[in-house]
């Protein structure tokens, strides 16, 4: 198996290449829309 | 203020800078000087990207607006860490490959001269306007509030900046903005837990946010498709992508900062922070404000947050009706605060419909004091300049130095003039790197050394920072300031990154294609900016929608590829 080039190493633990990295920003991101969503909802 | 934060305000921004520029002594050559000495790590390039886009009018404005509207404009944000992500994967390494130093080094590469400086001029028009509005904005409140001379505030933090920024190149800028950063979180973070302490024992922060609740001020997420209101999800997420994509990934104040990361890994590392963090920093200061509103429904507050405007104009002729208008305001908060004790005693009583009476009667009070505050600002803003009926922009400021300790104020004051200077700083730094590379050694004098080019810099960007003074001098701003700022970027970033995206993805088109259709694009924007009642943040998507679509149109017009250096992209 080919070793990633130091660029595409993130050396993050548990997200191992950038694709890794971006979907757990995404996940992050759409975590705080909803939770922001629900603290609207919760104190009408 | 006292000595105390005189002192704290002076020494912490003194010693900053000093340490910045002794740490960055020594590197004389161009490429450290534009573009950093390549060793930067991601922490610093993420603080760096952060401290460039968060000026002082975020954290003296939008806690403003927090109060005012709630949390409505975090909104803003919600495009922020996809565009991040688009840069980091295709922007960053293209940039990286070619070892620019400037964004639009690369439209030149990629097509030709002409558009190279085309996207030159379009940032330094709107970038040395937004530099002008970056230096006056917190200027102007911080010498309305604390009686000193705006001309000579303007320029005594004007000339600091330029000092630093002059001497040290990017490192040093840099390394400022990692320090600034550092002590704007320390005071936002103070001032936020010192604001809990002063809210009335009884209340829980769970009462805070139902009180907030009830007068509409956590309502973050608005799912209306309504293109005339100014923020909402799709808005945010659309044209906050665009508006943040172009920001990030074109504007050469943000491409600076990460182009000298010590590898790609640590600069994606580094735009990866600001994906994650910028929303819950927004999210935060707004929150403040919102914090800020719930204490004075208990504390009285001013009718109108900017007392020296308000004062001016009781002593000038209006004197007699903003009294009884005062009179009315007062008489109207009493009434609230105690509707608020009653549906705050209903809440812990668990009577839901006494709640709801007490809750309804506290909304009509508040009517009241908002009917109140409102003719004072109609009358402000017919007896006064356009600026002095807009007191969102006091309301942090007039809490912090009505109700906090000195000490804590020094601390407050020193985050917004270093927010100022650190977004002040990497603007010119880019300022005078375009200028530098796109336009003198491009066009007036390509053939000198490294050692003129370094000096041509150290001019320009000192020349930027003298016309950003200058433009601050003779600015008067009507909108809240940071709402002006995402304005004019909204109404040139979208074309701009309409070019690069074609630089990027439609591979056949040329650099003739894509010049005439940027301007074509841009004369649309302003076209419709004024006529269409829209959110700005539209036009960024309008703008490079438009570029995108022309320049593919006129490619097929012209019939075949123009431009030179199409190779040297992916």
């Amino acid at each position: 198996m080919m070793q990633p080039q130091d660029d595409e190493k993130t050396g993050l633990p548990g997200l191992r290449t950038w694709r890794q990295v971006y979907v757990a920003v995404i996940v992050v991101f759409v975590a705080w829309v909803v939770l922001l969503a629900a603290l609207g909802r919760a104190f009408p | 203020m006292n000595g105390l934060d005189y002192a704290i305000l002076v020494v912490t921004m003194i010693a900053i800078a000093a340490y910045a520029v002794w740490q960055t002594r020594g590197r004389s050559d161009l490429s450290s000087y534009l573009k950093g000495s390549g060793d930067t790590r991601w922490l610093t390039i993420g603080l760096s990207v952060m401290a460039t886009q968060a000026s002082a009018v975020t954290f003296l404005s939008t806690p403003g607006q927090g109060y005012e509207s709630g949390l409505g404009f975090v909104q803003n944000y919600f495009g922020a860490p996809l565009a991040l992500i688009v840069v980091a994967a295709f922007f960053l390494p293209i940039y990286r490959r070619l070892k620019v130093y400037t964004a639009y080094e690369y439209l030149g590469l990629r097509f030709d001269p002409k558009t190279r400086i085309l996207g030159a001029a379009l940032f330094l028009l709107q970038r040395g306007l937004g530099a002008g509005i970056t230096i006056y904005a917190p200027a102007i409140v911080l010498s309305t509030v604390m009686g000193w001379r705006l001309d000579v505030t303007i320029i005594c933090s004007g000339l600091f900046v330029v000092a630093y920024t002059v001497a040290g190149g990017c490192d040093a800028v840099s390394l400022t903005q990692k320090y600034q950063i550092g002590v704007i979180f320390a005071g936002m973070i103070a001032a936020f837990f010192v604001l809990l302490s002063k809210l009335p024992h009884a209340l829980t922060f769970g009462d805070s946010l139902s009180i907030a609740g009830g007068f509409h001020k956590l309502e973050a997420v608005d799912f209306s498709l309504n293109m005339d209101r100014r923020y909402t999800l799709w808005s945010g997420v659309l044209g906050g992508m665009f508006l943040a994509m172009a920001y990030f990934g074109t504007d050469q104040s943000q491409v600076q900062r990460y182009l000298g990361g010590r590898s790609l890994r640590e600069s994606r590392l580094g735009l990866m922070f600001n994906a994650v963090f910028k929303i819950p920093m927004q999210f935060f200061i707004l929150l403040l404000g919102v914090l800020i509103f719930v204490f004075y429904q208990f504390e009285r507050p001013p009718v109108f947050f900017n007392k020296a405007a308000w004062n001016y104009q009781v002593a000038h002729g209006e004197g007699a009706r903003l009294q009884t208008l005062k009179a009315g305001f007062d008489s109207a908060h009493d009434d609230e605060k105690a509707r608020l004790q009653e549906w705050m005693d209903a809440r812990h009583s668990g009577n839901a419909v006494a709640e709801a009476a007490a809750r309804e009667a506290a909304a009509a009070a508040h009517g009241r004091v908002e009917d109140a505050r409102s003719q004072t600002k109609a009358i402000l803003k017919a007896a006064g300049p356009g600026s002095s009926s807009n007191d969102s922009d006091y309301v942090f400021i007039d809490f912090i130095l009505d109700y906090l300790p000195h000490g804590l104020i020094g601390l407050l004051v020193t985050a917004f003039f270093a927010a100022a200077l650190s977004s002040k700083a990497g603007e010119l730094n880019a300022l005078g790197s375009t200028t530098t590379v796109d336009i003198y050694r491009h066009l007036v004098k390509g053939d000198a050394s490294d050692a003129h080019y370094l000096v041509a810099s150290k001019c320009f960007t000192a020349f930027w920072g003298l016309v950003a003074i200058g433009f601050a001098l003779f600015a008067n701003l009507s909108e809240n300031l940071i709402q002006a700022v995402n304005i004019l970027g909204s109404i040139f970033y979208g074309v701009v990154l309409g070019m690069f995206l074609v630089a990027f993805f439609l591979k056949r088109v040329g650099g003739t294609a894509v010049f005439w259709s940027a301007l074509a694009a841009q004369a649309l924007v302003f076209v419709l900016y004024a006529t269409l009642p829209i959110s700005y943040l539209w036009y960024n998507v309008i703008g490079c929608v438009a570029c995108v679509i022309f320049s593919l149109v006129a490619q097929t017009m012209i019939g075949s590829v123009g431009g030179k250096g199409a190779e040297a992209h992916p």
